[in-house]
Parts: structure tokens; C-alpha cells; sequence
């Protein structure tokens, strides 16, 4: 039974000109093209919620334990109903220890609308890359 | 008159989606991409952090990657509905580097309501995997 470790719990805003900015950064479009209404939450929308200071101190704290960078290996997303812009959700995050790997943690968000409905679920792999200039291997991502 | 357009065929299993490319992911999106995401890891905007990390250079974010999976999708079924999105990052993608995305249905899961799984790849302008993953979509 995996072991989940609570991060946080925190309010995930979809606010317009957020949404925009993000999308026209994915499509590498003007900025100013960023205060255009958004239409749809872009899919990967929900992972800037893994950049929150609350959720960064915990996963760069678990990073500092073993004097490495956090990179991402690989990542899951689950929709059940679809983001809406302008609308607030609340986001529940926790981690767990990839068994027999040291290295490599799971985190995971799911997101609630107001009613408690969970909306999306998404799932980050990330290793705790040790500098390895001296060995073969890179990070991926 | 209300003009209605036809649905769109059924696609086979090995059905290929139009191939999606992105010309260069520059320093000015990745550094846009970090701003609008959160993300600033210094391994994605700093040269000497990227370096000192064990990389030859900045690498563009992995989800600036990954985000173009729905573009690639939406290119070919513009009102598929995404029910799932997973991938697994082989490679590190250098900033200022192109990639290519290529599809194919893999998998009919359902037919009423049509469901398939599609893979996906992303090559970059080598023609290197530096991604692979699936989506499973309904149209």
C-alpha cells in the first residue's frame, strides 16, 4: 500500500489572464497576445500548481536532503470534468517514495471544484538528480 | 439554412495524426513558460546553474513539451475530449531546440461513445525520441 505523505492543501485559481499568459507561452506566442480572453483551460494547466511556495518547500526540501536538483521524469493526468476559467478549485497534494528507489519520489494533485467533486487528478515522477558530471546519465526533463 | 458539416470518419487502428511540428523552443519562450507556469527551475533559464547540474546547457521545461501533446491532438481532432494525458521523458530537449510530434490510434477502447487511445512521440530535430507517450481521447 503506498505510504502518501501530505504537502498541502491550497485554493488553484483559473484566472483568465493567467490561463492566457500560460497558453500563449506554450503556443510561444506574443505576450500581448496572453490578454486575450482564454477559451479553454489548456490541459496542462494544473501543474502550475506543483510550483506553489507551499508544495516548492517541501519537494526542494526533500532535494536538499540528498544535494540534488528535481527533475521530472514522467507525468500522468486524469480529467474527469474540465477546468473552466475564472473559476477556483482546491487543490490536495501529497508525495510518496518510489519503493526501492531513493531517488525518485510521486507527487500527486487532485484537484476539487466547490462541491468537492474532484475534477482532475495529476501525477509528477520526479527524480532527485545528484550532480553527475563525473558519470554517464543526464537529466531528462 | 443551418449548414451542418459531416462527422468525421472513424479512424483505424495504425491511423496516423498529421505530424505537429515546433520550429525552436527559445529562450524566450522557456523564460515566458516559466513566468506563466511557476517554474522556474534554474536548470530551464540559467546556463551555469543547467551546467553545474550536470547538463551541457539549459533544457527546455518538460511540461512546455508535454503541453504541445494538445495541440498535436487538437490538430487532428479539434473537439476531441482528453481523458487522459501521460508521458514518459527520455531525453532532455536543449533550449533553442526543435521537436516533431507524431501520433497513431493504438486502440479503440469503446465505440459508442468512441474512445481510442492514441500514442504519441516526440523526436527532436534530430529525429532523437526525446518523449513518448498516449493520450486517451473521445471524439
Amino acid at each position: 500500500m503506498t505510504d502518501w505523505q501530505p504537502v498541502a492543501d491550497v485554493d488553484f485559481e483559473t484566472r483568465s489572464e493567467s490561463v492566457a499568459a500560460f497558453a500563449a507561452a506554450l503556443a510561444g506566442k506574443p505576450a500581448a497576445v496572453a490578454s486575450e480572453p482564454a477559451q479553454r483551460v489548456p490541459a496542462t494547466f494544473a501543474f502550475t500548481v506543483l510550483s506553489r511556495p507551499e508544495v516548492l518547500r517541501v519537494l526542494e526540501g526533500l532535494a536538499a536532503d540528498r544535494d540534488a536538483v528535481l527533475v521530472h521524469q514522467a507525468q500522468q493526468f486524469e480529467y474527469f470534468a474540465p477546468l473552466l476559467p475564472d473559476s477556483r478549485y482546491r487543490a490536495v497534494i501529497d508525495w510518496h517514495q518510489v519503493p526501492e528507489r531513493a531517488d525518485r519520489i510521486v507527487v500527486r494533485a487532485r484537484l476539487q471544484d466547490t462541491d468537492g467533486a474532484e475534477v482532475q487528478r495529476l501525477r509528477a515522477e520526479i527524480v532527485l538528480f545528484e550532480n553527475r558530471r563525473d558519470h554517464e546519465g543526464a537529466p531528462s526533463a | 439554412m443551418t449548414a451542418t458539416s459531416a462527422p468525421l470518419p472513424v479512424p483505424a487502428i495504425g491511423a496516423p495524426l498529421p505530424t505537429y511540428l515546433v520550429t525552436a523552443l527559445d529562450g524566450e519562450q522557456v523564460a515566458a513558460y516559466a513566468a506563466a507556469s511557476g517554474d522556474r527551475n534554474p536548470i530551464h533559464l540559467d546556463e551555469d546553474a543547467a551546467r553545474a547540474a550536470g547538463l551541457p546547457g539549459t533544457i527546455v521545461h518538460g511540461m512546455l513539451i508535454m503541453g504541445q501533446f494538445e495541440a498535436a491532438l487538437r490538430g487532428w481532432r479539434p473537439e476531441c475530449r482528453i481523458e487522459t494525458m501521460q508521458t514518459r521523458f527520455l531525453r532532455p530537449l536543449a533550449v533553442g531546440g526543435g521537436l516533431r510530434i507524431e501520433g497513431r490510434v493504438a486502440k479503440i477502447e469503446t465505440e459508442a461513445p468512441l474512445r481510442l487511445i492514441v500514442r504519441l512521440m516526440v523526436r527532436d530535430g534530430a529525429g532523437t525520441p526525446i518523449c513518448v507517450g498516449d493520450a486517451r481521447v473521445g471524439l
